[in-house]
């Protein structure tokens, strides 16, 4: 028996899912060859067997304080001493803060030596501190440290996979932060702190955003199952205590309306989604900037046939800088919304062929939007990684599964730490994959159930793939009188008072994925090469002996000579800009009157006046120049206007980058 | 609202209206700049009010993405045309240069026929029935490939002005210049600001910029996509100098995906 399963995500182009049909059949298949090493079956095993007595941490360690069961920070080994130097003191009110809650708890596992290597297993990583499969436990009854139970992973996935992440989080309440700016980390670090030292309270409202797109069973199912089961749930059980349940009726579940709740007015404390996550293409230049963007109700649906344009969902772009979302705790149901691998990770066990899905693996950008907030960022963000199958919601194809779901949320709103409550999902993968294996393992391939299989097969998936994005130890900051809003943006204010180390280092400052896309640009080199020695341009040659000739090879001809001189001029070009790719410009000036400014030599002059100047250079050798105000302060404003120009820049040239590769290529097609 | 100053043409993508004014600012006189009317301008003309002004970027930064998308679709489709043609003949053991037309889509039918006139010299060509009627041959089919040709070539001779030099883009709002750039191919800006310039006057000019690079970068996709489609489509033609012979039709071939993707785009 087979049967055709759906998938959550909707594709740019207004389809859904993958572009051939899915069935049991094929997911049974997969099921069937996929197989867990040794460490992590044990691992999962354990889970299973302790979920009720330990849930994640050792006997005697108390998991709501981090003074028992530790707190510790995870950086890439291959992170540059720079690199790593920038980010430690970006979160320095962060690790200090978590220092001094965790004391001997505390453990950093940064640097060449302590961090996570490139290829390293959560096994390998673990067994260096001492640590197999079992419980967390921070430290041995001899004092000998072990491994902290609240761990924050720093890097991209790229650097620290997601398979990491996962593993880790089976045993270890984990989360995952990484900015491409300083400023970010100092912005998110310090909105932690003072939202938990300073007080602040938001009211206790929990809101719920189900989508139900036309003609679309995966949002009809989370619109009618999981919205208003979890949030009957929440209203009977916490309604006494004082918290508010706002559910967003599906045919309101507009663009607008989730921007008032994601930080307009109506922003609540805990905000759950449930919807597609929208999904680019391989190369579609929107992708690493809105994939996982939360599809909304104005996508007319799946028979529709429409591409979605930006008015069909909710991204990065669309949280703008006034917002409020200082505190706030979200869980997105939607695929991609936490982030993209850099391959289908389906495809290449059913088909035993990689398939490229992104450029690189990828943190989505709302979540770390929320994070990083200029005036002051959420504290965190629950999310699913890579392609979200419709089982987190349906067992079997006819149980309601929404148990993790309703117990995280319920742990939440106890006040628990944010990785704490997630164990919830990470104790459904434990108990699916023990089930998965069990039922492989004793049945033979031929009396299998492929339905069934491809069902634990699907749902495995889905409970591994949720992450936590943010430091796995926060909590919801939550109290009977909510601050107000204007005392609310006064702690925004504080997080982008940068520290003076910081506004040195930020200009100089290269997350681990850009020096990735630095390496890459590799192959240019050798492209232009390829152009380089293709400018005898044979073909054109002989061609422009008819010279003169009225007839179409004549035309021909005439047209080759603006021809000939564009791809003189692109072997040129190309050729200057990889000598001059090796650094990058930008100059900030302004003038009160732009009628008077002229521009000589490369410069603004007249009543043009340079406030800011950035020059990068790829071997690290910068200059920078901070514009001052009056009062000899930095002008952060006009600072933050240059940053937004260097970071323009940096997206030209990436933009130049891929527009060589592309031409070099077509070149060579058309030289041959 | 979105204009090309200094342009001796139309913008292919669309996207840009060309003006020939002469551009005026600054007694422009850059050291890689051979003559100051080399620089084009790309001025973007916004209305006061903000909602609108946010409107219009949105239409056309979507026009722009779909420009992207119906760019990248040519050469598999070009590709498709090949092996579809190349299986016609071989099956039917017709001669290399009869290209059947049947059940292909109007640009690939035309292009095809096309082909078929520029490849062996042949200005009126009995097209089976039931495909693509192009109406009298010397008074549609040869304008139109003429017409292919001068866009082409001023495609060519844009590209040619804009590749090694930088370009301006200017932000104007109600009247007033806001702030303008200069940008190099390689990604340096230089930027003048109006003094006291609010964060979302900031976020107008920061989107010119993306959509003046961007469309720039598409116009080197566009050029590079039918070179390397004239490539493609040239296995089909018995001329030696075929690639090159194709390039005007390639070209007509690209400008109409181009069309269709803009008649398909989703009002907003």
């Amino acid at each position: 028996m087979s049967q055709e399963l759906f998938v959550n995500g909707v594709n740019a182009d207004g389809t859904i899912g993958y572009d051939i049909p899915i069935d049991s059949q094929i997911i049974a298949r997969v099921a069937r060859g996929e197989k867990l090493t040794r460490d992590e079956l044990n691992t999962l095993r354990l889970k299973k067997q302790n979920a009720l007595a330990h849930f994640g941490v050792a006997e005697g360690v108390d998991p709501e304080k981090l003074d028992s069961a530790g707190w510790g920070v995870i950086f890439p080994a291959g992170l540059s001493e720079r690199s790593c130097d920038a980010i430690k003191e970006a979160l320095k009110p962060l690790l200090e803060h978590r220092k001094a809650q965790a004391g001997e708890c505390y453990q950093e596992y940064i640097g060449p030596e302590r961090g996570v290597g490139k290829n390293e297993s959560k096994a390998d990583f673990l067994k260096r501190y001492g640590r197999g499969p079992g419980p967390a436990r921070p430290m041995e009854d001899d004092g000998t440290p072990g491994v902290p139970y609240y761990l924050l992973i720093v890097g991209s996935p790229e650097a620290i996979p997601f398979s990491f992440q996962y593993q880790l989080d089976v045993q270890y309440a984990v989360g995952r932060i990484f900015f491409e700016r300083l400023e970010d980390y100092y912005r998110y670090a310090r909105s932690v702190v003072e939202a938990e030292t300073k007080g602040l309270a938001r009211a206790r409202r929990a809101a719920f955003f189900g989508v139900a797109n036309a003609d679309d069973r995966a949002t009809e199912m989370s619109s009618k199952l999981l919205i208003p089961t979890l949030a009957k749930a929440v209203n009977a059980k916490f309604s006494p205590s004082g918290w508010g349940v706002d559910v967003i009726p599906p045919e309101q579940t507009g663009k607008a309306t989730l921007s008032q709740y994601m930080g307009g007015e109506r922003t609540p404390s805990l905000l759950f989604t449930a919807g597609h996550g929208i999904n680019f293409k391989l190369g579609d230049e929107r992708q690493l900037r809105h994939q996982g963007s939360l599809v909304t109700q104005e996508w007319p649906g799946p028979r529709a046939g429409v591409p979605l344009t930006e008015d069909m969902y909710f991204s990065a772009d669309d949280i703008p800088s006034d917002a409020d979302v200082f505190g706030m705790l979200a869980f997105m149901f939607a695929c991609y919304g936490g982030g993209t691998p850099r391959s289908d990770n389906f495809w290449q066990l059913a088909f035993a062929k990689q398939r490229d899905i992104a450029p690189y693996a990828f943190v989505a950008q709302l979540p770390m939007r929320l994070l990083s907030h200029p005036r002051g960022g959420a504290l965190g963000v629950f999310a699913h990684v890579e392609r979200a199958w419709g089982s987190s919601i349906v067992w079997d194809n006819s149980v309601q599964e929404l148990e993790s779901f309703n117990s995280m949320i319920q742990a939440l709103l106890n006040g628990k730490p944010a990785g704490f409550a997630t164990e919830y999902f990470n104790e459904r993968y434990a108990e699916i994959s023990a089930m998965l294996t069990e039922e492989l393992q004793n049945t033979s391939p031929e009396n299998q159930d492929d339905v069934k299989i491809a069902g634990m097969w699907t749902s495995n998936n889905d409970a591994r793939n949720y992450a936590f994005l943010g430091d796995p130890a926060v909590r919801l900051v939550t109290g009977e009188r909510e601050t107000p809003d204007t005392d609310r943006q006064a702690f925004g204010e504080v997080v982008t008072q940068y520290p003076e180390a910081i506004r040195a280092a930020s200009t100089q400052f290269q997350p681990d994925l850009i020096t990735y896309e630095v390496v890459g640009a590799g192959p240019a080199v050798v492209l232009a090469d390829e152009v380089t020695s293709g400018e005898s341009f044979g073909f054109l040659t002989r061609s422009s002996t008819t010279d003169g000739d009225s007839s179409e090879a004549g035309k021909a001809v005439a047209l080759s000579g603006t021809f000939r001189e564009f791809v003189e001029k692109l072997g040129s070009y190309m050729s200057k800009a990889l000598d001059d790719a090796t650094s990058l410009e930008v100059a900030t000036y302004i003038s009160d009157d732009l009628g008077t400014v002229v521009y000589e030599s490369g410069k603004f002059a007249g009543s043009a006046r340079l406030r800011a100047l950035t020059r990068v250079k790829v071997d690290g050798d910068s200059l920078v120049c901070v514009p001052q105000d009056e009062d000899g302060q930095v002008d952060m404003a006009l600072w933050q206007i240059h940053m937004d120009m260097v970071r323009q820049a940096q997206e030209t040239r990436n933009e130049l980058m891929k527009t060589l590769v592309s031409a070099a290529s077509n070149l060579a097609g058309f030289m041959k | 609202m979105f204009e090309i100053v200094g342009a001796d043409s139309d913008d292919p993508l669309g996207l840009w209206t060309a003006r020939q004014d002469q551009p005026i600012h600054f007694g422009m006189d850059d050291e890689t700049l051979a003559s100051p009317t080399n620089t084009l301008v790309y001025r973007i003309q916004l209305p006061e009010d903000m909602a609108a002004a946010d409107s219009a970027f949105r239409e056309r930064e979507e026009s722009m993405r779909q420009s992207a998308r119906a760019l990248e679709s040519i050469p598999e489709r070009l590709e498709s045309l090949v092996l579809h043609t190349q299986l016609q003949q071989k099956t039917s053991g017709s001669q290399p240069v009869h290209f059947g037309t049947d059940m292909l889509p109007d640009p690939e039918a035309e292009l095809l026929s096309l082909l078929l006139v520029v490849d062996t010299g042949t200005e009126s060509v009995p097209l089976p029935e039931g495909q693509v009627d192009f109406g009298i041959m010397d008074e549609v089919v040869l304008p139109g490939i003429e017409q292919a040709r001068a866009q082409l070539k001023a495609l060519l001779e844009q590209l040619n002005r804009e590749l090694l030099h930088f370009a301006w883009i200017e932000t104007v709002l109600a009247d007033q210049i806001m702030a303008r750039t200069s940008v190099r191919w390689t990604g340096h800006l230089n930027t003048i600001w109006t003094d006291g310039i609010s964060p979302s006057h900031v976020s107008l000019h920061a989107r010119s910029l993306r959509l003046a690079t961007h469309s720039r970068a598409l116009k080197v996709r566009l050029a590079t996509t039918v070179m390397s489609g004239a490539a493609k489509i040239s296995a089909l033609m018995v001329n030696p100098a075929g690639a090159l012979l194709a390039l005007p039709l390639v070209y007509r071939y690209a400008s109409q995906i181009l069309a269709q993707a803009a008649e398909l785009r989703t009002p907003q």
